[in-house]
């Protein structure tokens, strides 16, 4: 009895407790209504950076949780990120292969929309289309990125010739794809790879001159 | 007519035209001190629990609104009675519990000495009255045909049965040294005399507690306890019908309170009505404060618990000074 | 005169469980006489899915096995990658594992000592225990990016680094956490209404333990001592100085007691791994896939966690394993259950710390031949649409 008596006089401790918190301030961040500003280096609402991304398309194939896609229509890549399905784990900042980072995760945790078609960002970017089939190769950005990347090995690759060819022109290297036999004026031109393979191994019946 | 009769006896004054009496009876029954009142008052001293509960645990709590928010949406929210369930019984439980608290306040003295309607004997009819609302759960939740209403029931009737002794041990006890039945009369002997907090102590203390569990304020909030029963005898229970319970609830809270001030310490009276009130309000607010630390410092009890910490330790409390009322009065 | 026993169904959906799962209770007035569990209700497929994915992706899907030991799944995970590819985890990595696996211990038992405040109705302790928890939660934000889910483990490594000024800011913060600790073992250890919902509630002999094969705090608590991380050291716990916890009553108490006490082993290790963190990389490169199978043990929170990764030399598990600690410690709940009251119930299911989604498996029996069938997905797909187009007609 007397061990519990003093036992019940602990509550001592949590009255305490108690009174402290009804004499001090509320430990409950009004959010709303007080800024409550996420830490940096904080996981948050991944956004591309218009500038930097060339649109490669690395961060679709590492998601994990296929937030990313692809969407090649006419002469745009569109990459579309789904705040939805995204899991905010950073895989595509990390595997991003441009330095600055074309997608980042900001500090931003604020996703509120009122339609679920807003829950999403996406970035366009003009598309190089094989000039035979019309296959999508890749952004005009990438290219860019891979010539420069590349330097003088750039011109061992008859596309990158071409679209060297044309920017330094000051055109984008955009053509109509044209379906036609594949020919041997083909092989200076952008193809994709299936069609630079036929373009290279076509027996014109050149070599008999020889 | 026994009412006119008490009336006379006690040299209260006699109103001769019948009819204004019902008028002014039915304005009391309605408006002040009864349900309009009584309701707004004890959802305003729920919220006040709820507040200060809340900064005792770090917390900001509600907005002064807040039962009133919860009880206007419950107002306009469909009531569903269940297939299985005794549909008479279920519906009327929720009006009977509203309207015995209700009519429990026209027996309890407000701001001043005397209740609203005071007869002979009306503390008898104010236990009854209050132990209604109770009883209406039990029925409710028997009748919803949910086991967890029934559960719920059947613990509401262990913890009836636990805490009506000490109840009404105290509330005796204060009866037979007042030497009166009436609450009045208790009222106006401490006013000329001591009041019974001091004289008192152990009979206040198990009346308080006894009111918690009669409102089902946390160490004994066995019958609805939400982690183990859902919302036991209201499980079934949605919409208006809910929001009646909840009504007399407030008023049961708000009728307790007062009790408590008039059985224990009454006054100061200033004679101006108005003040008396205020007063009284205030005191209500100051019990809240005990109220909302025992509930904040305290985990829920067992129901076997409860009904030994009724029976042993509420009892003794009220028992000693039954027995110290007693060696008073014979001596 | 055999009086007809009601059926009180706690779940799948109930005020204090907060995943679905059902325990149909057989009860004579008050006293439970009858437990059936029922799992199965939040199958997600985990182990599937993760055939499809690549090792690095699969790390962000086992942190997705449960909200609460968002860490130790994937770093069991990577552990078993690791020992397929052969690779040494730098010291650094390992340390910093270890203080992030600790760091998550005392969030969960923060929130389990919350979550049995609210069970038996003691609103009070679960905020006090959440607010220290949220100094925790801090902490997880500033250094690994986010509250829940950290993402901190990659195959070969971690992929964030503990900066100075994460250091000093977790130092400080384990000593409020300790402070809180204290408190609150004060508070349990001193409470004559706490202790008598908690002392003699849901015993576990020892002898049934050992039968039901239970781990983590509930094993512990029963007097068994078993701790992965003492038993079979990981990451850099064979370098830290601890000690485990032990009682013999195995009831609400005694896992408490256990838990509140291994909230303060953890503040030691990671003042000890803060101070030891040593130099170097963060990160060790994975070079190839051998073919091969990988297995990994850790002490979750909750108890012992397994991962079994088979692979086929491609960068695509072929297998995954998982077995989470609920899944041993969830059977043991019925001779606990029984004998006791309705009002106890909970605080018995909830002392096991369970984690409803981790465990959930999904059997298909055909009851009239008596075996088990295996379902292809897109059976499960068909079952799927055929019961949510029923159910909308129904409604």
């Amino acid at each position: 009895m007397k061990k519990d008596k003093k036992r019940s006089l602990l509550k001592i401790d949590e009255l305490s407790e108690a009174l402290r918190s009804a004499f001090s301030k509320p430990f409950t961040v009004k959010y709303p209504y007080a800024p409550s500003p996420a830490p940096e280096g904080f996981r948050g609402k991944p956004e591309f950076d218009e500038e930097k991304c060339m649109g490669c398309g690395a961060c679709s194939e590492v998601c994990p949780g296929g937030a990313i896609s692809i969407i090649d229509e006419g002469d745009t890549r569109k990459i579309e990120l789904l705040y939805g399905t995204c899991t905010f784990c950073g895989l595509c900042e990390e595997c991003c292969p441009i330095e600055e980072k074309g997608i980042r995760l900001t500090t931003e945790f604020k996703m509120v929309f009122s339609d679920k078609d807003e829950a999403r960002t996406s970035i366009e970017k003009p598309l190089v289309r094989c000039e035979r089939c019309g296959e999508p190769i890749t952004t005009v950005d990438h290219l860019k990125w891979m010539i420069d990347r590349l330097g003088p090995l750039a011109f061992s690759n008859a596309t990158l010739v071409s679209v060297i060819y044309d920017l330094t022109l000051g055109k984008i290297p955009i053509k109509e794809p044209e379906a036609k036999e594949i020919d041997r004026a083909d092989v200076i031109g952008i193809l994709c790879p299936k069609c630079r393979r036929k373009a290279a191994v076509i027996d014109h019946g050149y070599r008999v001159k020889y | 007519m026994n009412f006119y009769n008490a009336r006379e006896k006690n040299h209260l004054q006699i109103i001769e035209d019948r009819d204004i009496v019902n008028w002014w009876s039915l304005f009391h029954l309605l408006v002040f001190p009864g349900l309009i009142f009584a309701a707004t008052i004890g959802l305003l001293l729920l919220w006040l629990l709820r507040k200060l509960i809340a900064r005792f645990q770090w917390r900001v709590g509600p907005p002064i609104y807040q039962c009133f928010a919860d009880f206007f949406k419950l107002l306009f929210k469909e009531s569903i009675v269940p297939a299985d369930a005794n549909r008479i019984v279920f519906i009327l439980a929720s009006f009977v519990s509203l309207s015995a608290a209700t009519v429990a306040m026209l027996l309890i003295p407000i701001g001043s000495s005397q209740p609203f309607q005071g007869f002979m004997g009306d503390i008898i009819v104010l236990i009854y009255l209050l132990s209604i609302p109770s009883i209406a759960i039990i029925l409710g939740g028997s009748s919803s045909s949910n086991p967890f209403g029934a559960v719920g029931a059947s613990r509401e009737m262990v913890l009836m049965i636990a805490y009506e002794i000490g109840l009404i041990l105290s509330i005796l006890t204060l009866a037979i040294d007042a030497g009166s039945l009436m609450i009045g009369d208790i009222v106006k002997y401490q006013v000329s005399n001591q009041i019974y907090l001091i004289r008192y102590p152990f009979a206040a203390v198990a009346f308080f507690i006894c009111v918690q569990a009669k409102l089902g304020i946390t160490p004994f909030d066995i019958p609805d306890a939400k982690t183990e029963l859902i919302a036991g005898p209201y499980t079934e229970y949605s919409g208006r019908l809910l929001a009646l319970f909840k009504l007399s609830h407030a008023i049961l809270f708000f009728g307790l309170m007062s009790m408590m001030i008039s059985l224990f310490f009454p006054g100061p009276f200033t004679g101006v009505y108005i003040f008396d009130v205020l007063i009284h309000l205030l005191k209500c607010s100051i019990i809240v404060i005990p109220i909302s630390i025992i509930a904040a410092v305290n985990p829920r009890l067992k129901i076997n618990h409860a009904l030994r910490f009724f029976w042993i330790f509420v009892f003794i409390l009220a028992a000693v000074d039954f027995a110290r009322a007693l060696l008073l009065v014979i001596a | 005169m055999k009086r007809e026993c009601t059926i009180i169904p706690m779940g799948p959906f109930h005020p204090a469980l907060a995943e679905p799962e059902f325990f149909k209770l057989s009860v004579k007035g008050e006293k439970i006489i009858d437990v059936e569990i029922r799992i199965g209700y939040n199958h997600r497929g985990i182990e599937k899915l993760a055939e499809g994915l690549t090792y690095n992706q699969c790390i962000f899907l086992v942190e997705r096995v449960c909200g609460i030991c968002s860490n130790i799944h994937p770093l069991c995970f990577a552990q078993a990658v690791e020992e397929i590819a052969g690779v040494e985890v730098p010291d650094r990595a390992k340390y910093i594992r270890t203080v992030i696996a600790e760091l998550e211990r005392i969030h969960s038992h923060f929130l389990w000592l919350g979550l049995a405040g609210h069970i038996i109705g003691f609103d009070t302790l679960l905020m006090w225990a959440w607010k220290a928890r949220e100094l925790v939660l801090d902490i997880f934000e500033t250094v690994t990016g986010n509250r829940q889910s950290y993402a901190m483990n990659a195959i070969g490594g971690v992929r964030r680094d503990l900066k100075k000024e994460h250091i000093s800011k977790i130092l400080k913060t384990m000593d409020e956490a300790e402070r809180a600790t204290k408190r609150f073992i004060k508070a349990i250890s001193g409470d004559p209404v706490t202790l008598s919902r908690l002392k003699g509630v849901g015993v576990l002999s020892n002898e049934d333990a050992k039968k039901y094969c239970v781990v983590g705090p509930v094993a512990r608590a029963s007097g068994l001592k078993i701790d992965i991380r003492k038993d079979y050291p990981y990451a850099a716990y064979d370098e830290m100085d601890f000690d485990i916890p032990v009682r013999r009553d195995g009831d609400a108490l005694a896992k408490t007691e256990v838990r509140l006490e291994e909230l303060l082993q953890s503040i030691r290790i990671i003042r000890q791994a803060v101070d030891a963190l040593p130099n170097g990389d963060i990160k060790c490169e994975v070079k190839e896939m051998p073919e091969g199978e990988g297995l990994s043990r850790g002490e979750a929170p909750r108890g012992e966690d397994l991962h079994y990764v088979v692979s086929n030399g491609s960068n695509m598990p072929e297998r995954v394993k998982i077995r989470a600690p609920t899944f041993m410690n969830l059977p043991s709940i019925k001779p606990q259950l029984i004998g006791n009251t309705i009002a106890d119930a909970l605080i018995i299911i909830g002392a096991i710390d369970p984690c409803f989604c981790c465990t959930d498996r999904l059997t298909v029996v055909d009851v009239k031949e008596n075996r088990e069938k295996i379902m292809s997905s897109d059976e499960l797909l068909q079952r799927s649409r055929k019961k949510s187009s029923a159910d909308h007609r129904g409604s």
